[in-house]
């Protein structure tokens, strides 16, 4: 025996939750082809993501009709071979999706101390339909689900997206608004070059801020800080 | 002192091994490594330090280094069983001094560490202080951990000298090593974050160093702590480890 017998096998994991509203408004203008599409798009860019510190891991919380739902439950991103197509009913359940997300979070077994910070991304076209205020503060006081990065996307005018700064915990990152198909591509490019570039960093659990403003378009080559 | 304790005293003997190796990301950034290590054996007495600056700050080399050059001037200079909280006020005083005697002065913010330490009689009583994350396990009669990071914490997240002015974010604990295979390790996050069984660990540690001198087990740790086995592991590593052995 050697201390390489008591080492982890894995690298230190760098957890993404998406929470995605699945209702039915969301069959509405292609919003739910655009998702799925930007939501494969990203968990490919992670999976082939090579100059890692962090194995980055991916969970897909999907809320629609009744309860949220584990979709994709927390996974390295490139154990991830097929995502399955997402399909658009019923009300917003946004509490029953923040319930699940602070369970995962204060799970240690499924996000271990040794983890880096999560980020959690909300993405809703609309107003939730269940009681989300208790649920809600519950993830904001919990000691873990609190030190998460969160980020918000609000699909169209519709969303409630008072709550959504709200969920927000950096008060310099603002809500992304979605008003086309493109708009929603762009917010994951987003999410996806700010988790790759922490898990590229030397200090992971630093957070840099998104410049939604200034995000670059399908023609722009991926050159890093230049 | 009963006829056992007596046995123990004259028959065991303690070993204090350490060792600290630069991480791949540091050598690949042409850095220094920002741990630092201390062993220091006395006629009665004997003195592990672990310091890890923190990454992000300028100095966080010297930090360390310092930390561990307080630790042992502040220990050399008290008796055994000094009060706790003195002593580390004590250490604390004199870390703060040997950065402004720096030339130039360096902010205790820049120079930010971990502080972790074992303070031992060569009677097996022995006093643990750790101040940051890594982390002391010990073996005796049962297996320990001195209670370290808030449950709720992530990777990377931690207090040291130059952050923390609380006597309460220090951890204590005082322990009795007396038979043989009783042991202590003390090592940065950079290994504790990494460890999938922390008692056999240490259990490893006893079989593979006790029948080896200081010099034969610094080697032994540092080619293990360059070959670890964790992927895209990036920090430094120091291990600092203390046996009774027959």
């Amino acid at each position: 025996m050697a201390m390489h017998d008591f080492a982890a096998a894995t690298a230190r994991p760098l957890p993404v939750i998406i929470l995605a509203d699945v209702s039915g408004s969301m069959t509405v203008d292609g919003k739910i082809e655009n998702l799925n599409m930007a939501i494969k798009t990203m968990i490919a860019s992670f999976a082939k993501e090579s100059r890692l510190n962090a194995e980055i891991q991916v969970a897909l919380v999907t809320f629609g009709g009744e309860c949220a739902s584990a979709h994709v439950p927390l996974t390295p991103a490139y154990q991830i071979t097929e995502v399955q197509h997402l399909t658009a009913s019923g009300g917003t359940p946004m509490g029953s999706a923040f319930e699940m997300v602070t369970a995962m979070v204060e799970d240690k077994t499924l996000i271990p101390s040794r983890a880096y910070r999560p980020t959690i991304v909300l993405i809703s076209d609309g107003w939730p339909t269940d009681d989300w205020e208790a649920p809600f503060a519950a993830l904001q006081q919990s000691e873990r689900a609190k030190k998460a990065v969160r980020m918000a996307m609000a699909i169209g005018s519709d969303a409630d997206k008072n709550m959504m700064k709200a969920f927000i915990n950096d008060p310099e990152t603002p809500v992304f608004e979605a008003h086309n198909s493109q708009d929603i591509v762009r917010f994951f490019r987003a999410v996806s070059m700010s988790v790759s570039n922490r898990s590229r960093s030397t200090t992971p659990n630093q957070i840099t801020k998104i410049d939604f403003k200034n995000l670059p378009d399908d023609d722009e080559l991926d050159l890093g800080d230049f | 002192m009963t006829m056992n304790s007596i046995w123990v005293i004259f028959k065991l003997r303690c070993q204090v091994h350490a060792a600290s190796v630069t991480g791949p990301r540091h050598l690949n950034e042409q850095q220094v490594n920002q741990d630092a290590i201390l062993r220091r054996c006395w006629s009665k007495q004997w003195l592990v330090v672990v310091s890890d600056g923190m990454g992000s700050r300028p100095h966080a080399d010297i930090g360390a280094q310092q930390a561990c050059l307080a630790v042992c001037a502040s220990v050399q200079r008290s008796q055994f069983d000094r009060h706790e909280r003195e002593l580390i006020q004590e250490i604390y005083q004199n870390w703060l001094w040997r950065l402004s005697q720096h030339c130039p002065p360096i902010q205790p913010k820049d120079a930010a560490a971990t502080c972790l330490f074992a303070w031992g009689r060569h009677t097996g009583e022995t006093r643990l202080f750790q101040l940051g994350d890594g982390a002391i396990f010990y073996q005796t009669e049962t297996f320990g951990k001195l209670a370290t990071r808030d449950a709720a914490q992530f990777s990377n997240e931690t207090t040291g000298l130059g952050i923390s002015k609380k006597w309460s974010d220090w951890s204590y604990s005082c322990i009795t090593l007396c038979r043989p295979y009783h042991s202590i390790a003390l090592m940065s996050d950079g290994i504790s974050d990494d460890l999938i069984d922390e008692e056999g660990f240490l259990a490893m540690l006893g079989k593979r160093l006790g029948s080896k001198s200081p010099r034969q087990g610094k080697r032994w740790m540092q080619r293990e702590l360059n070959n670890w086995r964790t992927p895209q592991h990036s920090d430094d590593k120091s291990l600092g480890f203390v046996c009774w052995s027959a």
